[in-house]
Parts: C-alpha cells; structure tokens; sequence
C-alpha cells in the first residue's frame, strides 16, 4: 500500500541541539499510527518539521507522492495536513467560534458543513461556542484544538500529546473522539506519552527514542514486544 | 472657577479625545501583533499632519477630507518600515527593537526637518473658526469634526477586525502569533497589513489634530510618549483599552489645564500613569499575565 505521508531519514533540531537525527515513519491512507516515546526524545520536533514549522537539515518528506519539506506552514496546510499542537495553541480571547471559523483558512467554501461536523463531535462546543477560548476547561480547549485542525478538512490530522493534562475519563473522551474521525477515513497521526492508550487505538506504532525511530510495527506487536513493556507500560 | 467652565473643559477634552484614541489604537494595533513598541509613532503622525498642511495649502483639500489620503500614506509608509526594517528585529532583543524604532523616529523628524523647515503649522479648515453654543457651552466646530470622523475611523477599524477574515487573522496573530502560524496563516502579511493599519491611524489622527493644534518637526516624540502612556493606562494589548485611554487622558489634560496651568497638563497625565501603574498595573482593560 502506498503512503500518505513518507517520512524519510529527516534531520531536524534547535541551534546546536539535533532533536531528530535520521527518523523515518510513514502514514497510511486511513490509519491511525501513533508516534510514542519519552519526553524529549524528538516527537514534537518531528510533527513541527512536518508542519513546516522547523526546517530540516536532512532527508526528505512526501505527501500523497509530492515533496512537502522545505514548503511554509501555509502551504503544508493547503496540502491537507492539519496540525494540533502541543499546548493547544488556541486564541484565548476570541470566542470558540472564531478560533473553530479561523482553523477553516483553506476550507473556506465547505465552512458551515465542517461546523456542524465539530459540533456534532463535541456537542459541548456548540453550547459555549460564543464564550471566550481561554476561559473553557483544558479538556474543552483540547476539544476546540482537535474541532480547529479538523475545520481544515485534512486528509491527515496530527495531534500533538491531546491527553496532556487531562483527567482519565476525559481522554477516554477524546480518544473516543479521535476513532470516530477516523471512521470517516481520516489518516491520524497521534503523537503520545500515554503509550498504551495511544497504541490501542492505533493501527501501527512508532517508538522514538533519542532522535530515532528504535522500533515500528503492528499495534499487537508492539504490545506484546518485551523492550516496549518495560520501558514503557511498567510491566 | 465654576461649574460651566469645568463643563467646557471636559468637553472640549472630549472632543479632542478621539484623535488620542485614535493614535493610541494605532500603537496598541502594532504592539499587540507584534511585540513591537513603534517609537516613531509621533513622528509618522507629525508626518500625517504634514501631508495634511500641503494637500489644504497646494490643493484647497480640507483637512476633514483629507484625513483618508493621509491614513493611506502613512499605511505605505508602515508597510515599507514593516518590510524593509522591523521584519527584520521581529526576533531580535528589544532593547534592538527600541534602538531600530528610535532610529527611524529620527529620520523621520530630521527628514521633516529638512524638508519643510523648523517653523509651526496650522492645517487650515473651512471649519476652523465655527463654534456652536449648546446651551452654556459652546462647542468647535473643528473639534466636533475630529471627533465624529475619529470615531468613525475607529469604528470602520472595529469592524474591519472583528468582521472581515483578515481582521480576524490580525486579532488571532496578536493572541498567539504560533496559533496563527499552526493554523497556516501567512504570519508576514499579517504583520506587514497590521504595522500599516497601526501607522495609517495615527496619520490620520495628525491630519484631523492638524486643523486643531500648532505643529512642527519637533512635535513627534512628545505625541508618542502621550501614545505609550494612553495604552499603558487603557492596558497593553486591548484596543478597547486605548480608545477609551485616549478619551481619558484628553479629559484629565484638558480639566488639569484649567485646575492647574495650561502649561501642566501633562502633569495630569503623568499622574494618572503613576497611579495606573501603582494600583492597577495591568490597565484599566488589560488582562492580568500570570
């Protein structure tokens, strides 16, 4: 099967500091691969050289068989990759529905069909969807985040750790949420330090560890792979 | 002293409010998108009083007229600073951010200088010497003028980022300049289009203040410390802050040059700064950063 998204032996870091040396991943049409990993092994700097956001000093990227590296946030957008970064990087003093309307940037014209797609995904953002971004829950705002990149009408979605800071049942929620997108044949690619939620509802796995991808596969086989339970399930 | 002549001040500190709120909008506009404090923000205005002076002196072009043509000069002018100069600090420290700005406030002022020469203007206004007596008080016509067509500036610019998809942008990039980048929002056109909005305000708040108020090369930096400390008072980063700091402000001065002496009034100011910042350091509508 051929890939959406081919990562391939990228390069990527801050000054001095290489984050990611020689990572390769791809993600499918329709599937859900998460990229899991400790904190500071490379997994944001990998999401923000595929969004375009950090320059790559080495390899290359392809999306639906074209090259993506070296094209601006705007344009990787316009290709159809929306990005939920870590942190939610919502606009705190603009309404719900502003922040949702704002993430529609390329999708303009399918706008008013992509809300009541949100909407129905989390019912909860139709009922505050004039109050202020930065006075809702973190869950809500994660809510908004995910409703933000989906507004885009991506063909791939990445999000960046949406469990972060979440009570359990509130990820349950959201990682609910997150199949049900995929249902309607949306590629995921899930980022996570909550590494034995995120592979079961993934399809393939990546493990990241200093820079590079250490491991990769099936999901049953990464939960049943020996350096993966303990290194990172404690068991 | 008595109640009338206190009512006269405060409406004639009213009226002049709006150009104050206008420049002050103006600064807020480019300090909340990009972090930048436009220390040339005086002497663009100066500036927009100038073209104002030569359309009215060369052309017959009323200065209430006029105000439009400035407001598009001065937004060329932001959009060339933008581009040519500021883009380039964006990331810089901002003591280089402030010695940039400084520079290009004085090339500007000397530019000025040596262009239209030292001495004082007065735009000259078909409305200039009309007063209206509204009861015990009479009312400028000129700064009546000012008012409405401030206040129409402000709202046109209200509108423009609160209801068009570029405002929207504009207001998303100065509350989180990442988020806009996330969202694949082209972050240097927005900043270019907001240094220009913020310079195209306070030029035309010169042209309109030129009809009302002397003014000369030298002029510049005292308009932009008024600025700075009227978004101080209304709160960095809020524009509702700015307006209503800016029609404060004319108030305050324009009382204290009858309660104190006309040369004080920006004591009045001051002291309004000083108490801001000791018991409300936020501003009046700005929020509080953790």
């Amino acid at each position: 099967m051929s890939a959406l998204l081919r990562v391939d032996g990228i390069e990527a870091g801050y000054g001095d500091l290489t984050a990611v040396r020689g990572a390769s991943l791809e993600v499918r049409p329709g599937e859900i691969a998460a990229l899991i990993g400790s904190n500071g092994a490379g997994k944001t700097t990998m999401l923000r050289a595929i969004s375009g956001l950090l320059p790559i000093r080495r390899g290359r990227i392809d999306f639906e068989g074209d090259r993506l590296d070296g094209l601006p946030p705007s344009k990787v957008v316009g290709r159809g990759i929306a990005h939920v970064p870590e942190g939610r990087q919502l606009f705190p003093s603009m309404t719900v529905l502003e922040n949702l309307e704002l993430g529609a940037g390329h999708a303009k014209a399918l706008k008013a069909e992509s809300l009541e797609w949100v909407f129905s995904l989390f019912p909860r953002l139709r009922e505050r969807r004039q109050q202020l971004a930065g006075t809702l829950s973190g869950g809500e705002q994660q809510m908004v985040a995910i409703g933000r990149g989906l507004m885009a009408r991506p063909k791939l979605l990445m999000l960046d750790e949406p469990s972060l800071g979440l009570a359990p049942v509130l990820v349950r929620a959201i990682f609910d949420n997150l199949v049900e997108i995929n249902r309607r044949g949306m590629a995921i690619l899930l980022v996570e330090q909550n590494v034995l939620r995120a592979l079961q509802l993934s399809h393939r796995g990546y493990v990241l560890e200093n820079g590079q991808i250490v491991l990769d596969g099936p999901r049953d086989t990464l939960l049943a792979d020996g350096h993966i339970k303990q290194a990172y399930l404690g068991r | 002293m008595n109640v009338t002549l206190l009512g006269q001040a405060a409406l004639n500190g009213l009226l002049f409010g709006g150009v104050y709120s206008l420049m002050a909008v103006g600064l807020s506009l480019i300090f909340g998108v990009m972090r930048v404090i436009n220390l040339a923000h005086g002497d663009m205005m100066v500036w927009g009083s100038y073209v104002a002076f030569f359309l009215a002196l060369r052309l017959g072009v009323d200065p209430f007229v006029s105000f439009l043509l400035c407001a598009a000069a001065l937004f060329s002018l932001g959009v060339l600073v933008q581009r040519g100069l500021v883009n380039r600090v964006l990331e810089a420290p901002h003591e280089m951010q402030i010695l940039l700005m400084l520079g290009v406030a004085l090339v500007l002022e000397n530019l000025a200088l040596v262009i239209f020469g030292p001495d004082t203007r007065r735009t000259e206004s078909a409305y200039g010497l009309e007063t209206v007596w509204l009861g015990p008080v009479f009312v400028d016509v000129a700064r009546l003028m000012t008012f409405v067509l401030a206040l129409a500036f402000s709202l046109a610019l209200y509108l423009f980022l609160f209801r068009s998809d570029l405002g929207r942008l504009i207001r998303a990039a100065a509350d989180n300049s990442y988020g806009a980048l996330v969202i694949g929002a082209d972050v240097g056109r927005i900043y270019t289009v907001a240094f220009g909005i913020g310079a195209a305000c306070v030029g035309a708040a010169g042209a309109l203040m030129s009809a009302l108020v002397p003014f000369s090369p030298a002029a510049g930096f005292a308009q932009t410390v008024v600025s700075f400390n009227i978004v101080i008072i209304g709160g960095m980063g809020s524009l509702l802050g700015a307006f209503l700091g800016g029609i404060l402000v004319a108030v305050a001065e324009s009382l204290g040059a009858v309660l104190l002496v006309p040369s004080l009034k920006e004591l009045v100011s001051f002291v309004l700064l000083v108490l801001i910042l000791l018991f409300r350091p936020q501003g009046l509508f700005g929020r509080k950063t953790a």
